[in-house]
């Protein structure tokens, strides 16, 4: 393995807009997964993109956390698809619970 | 390097079969995986169990484990033996890095740098040993950055280091250490994303390269919690401080602020101060929780004080009908 050091200048990131929304597409490409396998997950309600065809469905940015929370507990776990659903429907219900607690 | 004893790792006793090692190992993933567990320490524990589980799984490097893990407690390195057992790691070239189930192989959040195993594993097994087969592409770069509460209020900048692999003109694959300066404009929010131009995975064929988002976490703060942009704070008050109003001075994120509290308030009561949250695209506010502390009773005067408030017709039970 060769490892070459390259000191980039610092660069300037920009916020990105909650309004703003990704494709299937750009949303495969960012979490190098198949749109196939985030079709499932919008069929299995764990995504929920706006527009009605496949074609014109629009993600919200946070669904790339979410995708890649969904694989990891698919495989280090081992959990299917309906089981990733859910948990991730009862983590979010425990974090809203704890969050009323603390205030 | 510390010795890792693998056994007690996993909780299993040193003679267990394949099977209760296995129902084992699934039992504390479950329990400690950082997408279900959210106590910042389940993330190395996380590991230590997946390591725990590559090395004991295995039946070759369980042996080997048991005949030389001891000396390495013992201080002494075998450097012999030890290089014997990479040598016939690396004859069956590819072979143990494919058949890795263990799985605690994530993209960016939680292996940093990549490097999942412990020291220990690593002089043991050698570099690269029995990693997992399941790795992102190292140029779809997905980092995650975490910074104070504060300095989501004011901006700050942050040096991040990965790894990406690059073709070189042989047709070799070559990894290049790539540093990024990163500065991060103020107004994040919680879970924030931020984007940099031109810094993600080159095109294909030529083509512009993509963009590179960094997640933004926002440290848990002692003091404050946080919500989208909005922060919440809890503030103790004492009684004839809700009961009479009065100003006080609270602190924030931006400093200290000073804060009417409304004669007659009660425990609970949530005070807006408008706009003194994360100074986001649309500004989050502070929300002040008050949290009203009696005083003890614990002296003659705070004694004398409570007798005569006692005289107040004060009887917190009425609709109890008792």
């Amino acid at each position: 393995m060769n490892v070459k050091y390259n000191i980039v200048r610092v660069h300037r990131g920009r916020i990105i807009d909650e309004q703003e929304r990704v494709t299937l597409m750009q949303l495969s490409h960012i979490c190098q997964l198949q749109p196939e396998r985030i079709i499932e997950m919008a069929d299995e309600g764990i995504l929920e993109p706006d527009g009605m065809r496949i074609h014109g469905w629009r993600f919200p940015f946070s669904s790339i956390e979410r995708i890649r929370k969904v694989i990891r507990l698919q495989h280090d776990l081992r959990i299917n698809l309906a089981g990733v659903a859910l948990t991730l429907h009862l983590l979010e219900k425990i974090a809203q619970l704890e969050a009323s607690m603390r205030r | 390097m510390d010795y890792k004893d693998y056994y007690s790792i996993l909780g299993v006793k040193k003679n267990d079969n394949a099977a209760e090692l296995k129902k084992q190992y699934r039992k504390l993933a479950r329990k400690y995986h950082p997408d279900v567990n959210t106590d910042p320490a389940s993330e190395q524990k996380f590991k230590d169990i997946g390591e725990a589980y590559a090395v004991l799984k295995d039946p070759e490097k369980r042996k080997a484990y048991d005949q030389y893990g001891a000396d390495w407690k013992a201080g002494h390195q075998q450097k012999g033996q030890r290089q014997y057992y990479q040598q016939a790691q690396h004859s069956r070239g590819g072979k143990s890095r494919g058949g890795n189930g263990a799985g605690f192989n994530f993209g960016g959040d939680f292996s940093g740098d990549g490097r999942d195993y412990s020291d220990f594993f690593e002089a043991m097994f050698g570099h690269g040993a029995g990693r997992a087969s399941y790795q992102q592409k190292g140029n779809d770069v997905d980092a995650s950055i975490s910074i104070p509460l504060e300095e989501a209020y004011t901006g700050t900048t942050r040096t991040i280091t990965f790894e990406t692999p690059e073709l070189s003109p042989n047709g070799a694959v070559e990894y290049k250490k790539k540093t990024l300066n990163i500065k991060i404009p103020k107004g994040i929010k919680k879970g924030g994303r931020i984007r940099l131009k031109g810094q993600g995975s080159p095109g294909d064929n030529g083509g512009k390269a993509g963009d590179m988002c960094i997640r933004i976490n926002i440290n848990k703060h002692k003091l404050f919690d946080i919500e989208g942009a909005d922060v919440y704070l809890p503030l103790p008050v004492a009684p004839w401080e809700a009961a009479l109003g009065g100003q006080v001075n609270v602190p924030s994120p931006a400093g200290t602020l000073k804060l009417n509290i409304p004669k007659g308030s009660v425990s609970g009561k949530k005070l807006r101060v408008k706009g003194k949250g994360i100074p986001s695209k649309q500004p989050g506010d502070l929300y002040v929780i008050l949290q009203i502390v009696l005083p003890p009773a614990d002296n003659e005067k705070a004694k004398k004080l409570y007798e005569e408030m006692s005289k107040l017709n004060f009887y917190p039970r009425h609709h109890f009908g008792v």
